[in-house]
């Protein structure tokens, strides 16, 4: 982390520096744009679920998975499938169609995992 | 330009360093350093490990004094207290694997508002130390599409290959029930 980061917010006991902030902002501004892609006509609806989804699952992935997962589990693997996963669970309750809705997260967390790895090289 | 793209535009040049999307978080340490001199250090990291670990080293950049900390406000904090006015160096005695997201061996946390006189700890004092494991570059190794990122110990990987190739698995099986539709008839 950078030394900027020093500052940070405690939100029910978990600590989220401006750093952790910020790359949940990236990460909703790269997924929710490609995921209201995928929904041409329901836009607004699936920003909406797909912004509340992954701030839920990147919570998960940063905090809650590196504490419980036993160590011969990578939390970053399952992290990531566990928000692909997730998230396109949320698409299928608001949209009731499996297929899109995978390929929707899929592809919307392969774009920010990238612009992720991007910004850090 | 539309809103979305102006705050990424924005993150782009704000970040730097610590800039993820859902991708690796760079493994690391964010010091909070609070009035009176106390600071508690984070430490950043999806290993597995635990404070208070082999303990975290703190070095005076001044004064190359060090000591070891050991303990902990929750499972990945650590607490120091009473720490004098000046600029610290706090990683841990073993340091944090390389990962594919970038890995430091410390992170500097600057004490203005130092303790007050006759400053009482309420935990265990630090022990002193004699080395730290770094030297004068602070990054383990930094975040690289291409390097290794020493995932040995995880049966899955821990790279971007298999992030990647699962979430391939899942466009392909999405494109597969999205052009199969239970109860479709052909004409």
């Amino acid at each position: 982390m950078a030394a900027g980061s020093a500052a940070r917010v405690t939100l029910a006991g978990l600590h989220l520096s401006t750093g952790y902030l910020l790359a949940l902002g990236v990460t909703l501004a790269v997924e929710v744009p490609v995921v209201a892609a995928f929904y041409p006509g329901r836009r607004r609806r699936m920003a909406v679920v797909c912004a509340a989804a992954t701030t839920v699952t990147h919570l998960l992935l940063v905090f809650g998975f590196p504490r419980i997962l036993p160590r011969a589990i990578s939390p970053l693997w399952f992290g990531e499938a566990f928000a692909t996963l997730g998230e396109a669970g949320a698409y299928w309750i608001a949209d009731r169609q499996v297929g899109r809705a995978l390929v929707a997260s899929a592809v919307a967390n392969t774009c920010s995992y990238g612009v992720g790895l991007l910004l850090l090289w | 330009m539309r809103a979305w793209e102006t705050f990424a535009a924005m993150a782009v040049a704000f970040l730097g360093a610590p800039a993820r999307a859902n991708a690796p978080a760079p493994e690391g340490y964010t010091p909070a350093v609070e009035p009176g001199g106390t600071v508690e250090i984070h430490v950043m990291t999806t290993s597995g490990r635990r404070c208070p670990d082999d303990g975290l080293l703190r070095r005076n950049t001044s004064t190359g004094e060090i000591v070891q900390i050991t303990t902990c406000s929750d499972d990945l904090t650590f607490v120091d207290q009473c720490v004098l006015a000046g600029e610290y160096q706090y990683g841990l005695a073993t340091p944090l694997a390389c990962h594919v997201g970038g890995t430091e061996y410390y992170e500097t946390a600057t004490v203005t508002d130092g303790p007050a006189e006759g400053c009482t700890r309420t935990i265990e004092a630090p022990a002193p130390a004699t080395s730290v494991p770094w030297g004068s570059e602070k990054w383990v190794c930094r975040s690289s599409y291409r390097g290794p990122d020493n995932s040995s110990n995880f049966p899955f990987g821990c790279g971007t290959g298999s992030v990647l190739g699962t979430n391939l698995l899942v466009v392909l099986a999405g494109l597969g029930l999205w052009r199969w539709r239970p109860g479709r008839r052909r004409a």
